[in-house]
């Protein structure tokens, strides 16, 4: 092993102009204190900004009202792309709806033959509309990347104004960082060819995100 | 790679002639540059954002060690391990032993600057490993057996045409024959090829956009997907990055992030924006078992003292190359290193040394867009100016080509100056350059025309320069 970490501090320490003890209270003061920088307003409400900034990136949208119409929804949106009637999924809510009986629900993370994937969104944020997942047993990341066809639910209640409510929510759970987090907005797409836009890179082509009305909401 | 830098002058008078090249500029160019200018014209927080950046960078630095210890700690938290590196060899090598600990065959990478910079794919091809790179770009360039030449769009260099052609000799060997003739057919091909290699690698190596300290968090901006892949994919993950790069908290990288891909391609965040936290957990079904993280500092600690320092804020947005003039004339490869535009004629000159560099700072036309355009304000003239002042200092320039770059610096930034320029004065010019070829470029005066008109900061050596030159060409004349 090289000692190159002691020499890097050393020559960190010798070059800046902190001297240790007080230095030591001024970061512990700003890593606790999640001091917010100036974060962008916008007027609309909150559903109608994701789906505004989601349409925007090419992302499509369903809204229904409760979690029991989501296999129709998804049914429905496989048909339109001519796909199989076949997901893959790790979310129990989800697998253990009432599915119709020629259609395919397999309870796993993706493989790389997988079509098309439904998972849960962690969150939103309304600012950019961004879908938030977290790597977890029930959401792992494998569902968010290989399937050329991604659905996402998302309780309209997750969604958030900006990146830094996440921050809040995610220290309100209170079991620290998750493995993964991330912050999906549209499909996958690349400019590396003439700088022109083409969907479908590595990652989705298309990206669905069906959103479940809060109860009481319009 | 190994430098070509000191290869500046030729590279530039080639890149000046070479027909495709330019077409790709071109094409680039304005695309860039108007999808930004949008961004910032819908972000009204832009400059208290850019205030808050500075803020965080300047602050960030004067406690890089604290902050780079209690990321350290943080990621052995959460099950990773972080390595150093002084030099890009302590790099390759701790790169290396990783990947035979993993008993490695095949290596995907994510682009990676930092990657390039140590040169990690040459390290793994000599100790036998295959190391794909993955994103689209970068792969072009890796069949092209090029350097990236530009820092967010690797292969914007590259036409169609081009990439077809490439494909066309690569994929044959896994039964991919048919033409390709469109954009969507090439990205396509190039997903199936890649999608085999995802699958089948035994790590992943991605870079990092920005660490952050509370958290021990890696994360890496993507459009296409592929880092995260990479990431996820694989039994082991390294990450990659340099000790610049941390960030106090998860609000400071959400300023950051605003600022980064508005820059960078006029996005208000990419399509994937990733944090990465250690290998995978009891609960996990997927993801790495194995986490590194792999720090360099390759000089950078040096910087902090001096007025370098503010290098060390660049966040690799690419806006500075995107509006600078010089870059859009000659394009990346000119530049000879990894890192071309405004932001390569700082960092390349002390990273390679002065003298491996030293017609990078010279590269500029002081018209004071990149500095303008820096989501970190960073001033990028002076820091040009001072490696100019060092190089003059040190005599690594002949006193003929000091003087015609000192002109050549003081008209191109006037452009009132140079419009109504006097045939005598062109050819006086075009004499000082001819053995460089460097006044080759004063035909592209029209990229700098159109920008602010900047005080020249060259004109007091232009002066004296001047004068001493004019003795010196009557005492030849006179030989
Ligand atoms: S110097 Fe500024 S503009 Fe250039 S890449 Fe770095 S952050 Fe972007």
């Amino acid at each position: 092993m090289n000692n190159a970490r002691e020499e890097i501090f050393n020559r960190i320490k010798s070059k800046t102009r902190q001297n240790g003890q007080d230095a030591a209270s001024i970061i512990e003061r700003r890593l606790s204190a999640h001091q917010r920088g100036p974060v962008p307003v916008f007027p609309e409400e909150l559903l109608e900004r994701f789906i505004l900034k989601l349409k925007n990136v090419v992302g499509t949208v369903k809204e229904i009202s409760d979690m029991s119409e989501l296999p129709a929804a998804v049914s429905e949106y496989l048909s339109s792309l001519n796909v199989e009637q076949k997901i893959v999924t790790a979310v129990p809510e989800i697998h253990s709806l009432n599915w119709p009986a020629d259609f395919e629900v397999n309870n796993r993370a993706a493989i790389s033959s997988d079509l098309s994937s439904v998972t849960m969104a962690y969150a939103a944020v309304a600012e950019t509309g961004t879908l938030v997942l977290q790597a977890a047993k029930e959401t792992p990341t494998s569902l968010n990347f290989l399937p050329d066809n991604f659905i996402c639910v998302l309780k309209q209640q997750d969604i958030h104004t900006s990146m830094e409510d996440i921050w809040d929510a995610i220290r309100k759970d209170d079991k620290g960082m998750p493995r993964v987090v991330n912050f999906i907005t549209g499909p996958s797409r690349t400019a590396d060819v003439e700088q022109t836009i083409q969907l479908g890179a590595h990652g989705p082509r298309y990206l669905h995100v069906i959103i479940i009305r809060q109860a009481g909401s319009d | 790679m190994k430098s070509k830098s000191h290869a500046f002058k030729q590279q530039a008078a080639d890149a000046l002639v070479n027909v495709s090249l330019q077409k790709a500029l071109l094409n680039a160019k304005d695309g860039f540059i108007v999808k930004r200018k949008k961004a910032m014209d819908e972000l009204p927080e832009f400059e208290r954002l850019r205030t808050k950046a500075i803020e965080i960078k300047e602050h960030t630095l004067s406690h890089l060690d604290q902050y780079l210890e209690y990321f350290e700690q943080q990621v052995i938290k959460s099950g990773g391990t972080v390595h150093w590196a002084s030099t890009t060899t302590q790099a390759q090598q701790i790169i290396v032993e990783l990947c035979k600990q993993a008993n490695a065959r095949t290596v995907t990478k994510g682009k990676s600057m930092v990657g390039e910079e140590a040169a990690i794919n040459d390290a793994l091809e000599a100790a036998g490993f295959e190391a794909i790179e993955t994103d689209l770009g970068e792969y072009i360039i890796q069949l092209a057996n090029e350097p990236p030449s530009h820092i967010i769009a690797p292969a914007i260099h590259k036409s169609k045409q081009e990439i077809a052609d490439l494909f066309k000799d690569h994929h044959k060997k896994y039964n991919f024959n048919s033409k390709l003739e469109t954009i969507p057919e090439i990205v396509n091909e190039a997903r199936e090829v890649l999608r085999e290699k995802f699958i089948n690698a035994d790590v992943g190596i991605t870079g990092a956009n920005f660490l952050v300290a509370e958290t021990g968090s890696t994360l890496i901006v993507t459009n296409e997907g592929n880092g995260d892949l990479t990431a996820t994919l694989p039994k082991t993950h390294i990450v990659i990055s340099s000790i610049e790069k941390v960030v106090p908290t998860l609000e400071d990288t959400s300023v950051l992030l605003r600022l980064l891909a508005r820059s960078a391609t006029g996005q208000e965040i990419t399509s994937y924006t990733t944090f990465f936290n250690g290998p995978k957990r009891n609960s996990d079904i997927d993801g790495p078992e194995n986490f590194h993280v792999v720090l360099l500092d390759n000089g950078r600690s040096n910087m902090l003292q001096n007025e370098n320092h503010e290098m060390l804020k660049c966040i690799h947005c690419g806006a500075c190359l995107n509006h600078c003039p010089v870059y859009s004339a000659i394009g990346g490869h000119a530049y000879g290193w990894v890192y071309p535009g405004p932001m390569g004629s700082v960092l390349t000159p002390i990273m390679q040394g002065l003298d491996e560099a030293k017609d990078l700072p010279f590269a500029s036309t002081f018209c004071g867009r990149c500095e303008e355009v820096c989501p970190l304000s960073i001033p990028l003239p002076k820091l040009l100016r001072q490696h100019r002042n060092h190089i003059h200092h040190d005599k690594l320039n002949t006193s003929r080509s000091r003087l015609g770059l000192a002109l050549w610096a003081f008209v191109a930034s006037r452009p009132a100056l140079y419009r109504p320029l006097s045939n005598s004065f062109i050819r006086a010019l075009g004499w000082l350059g001819k053995k460089s070829g460097r006044f080759s470029w004063l035909p592209f005066a029209s990229a700098w025309t159109q920008s602010k008109d900047l005080p020249a900061p060259a004109a007091q050596s232009f002066m004296s320069a001047w004068t001493q030159q004019q003795a010196k060409k009557k005492s030849s004349e006179n030989e």
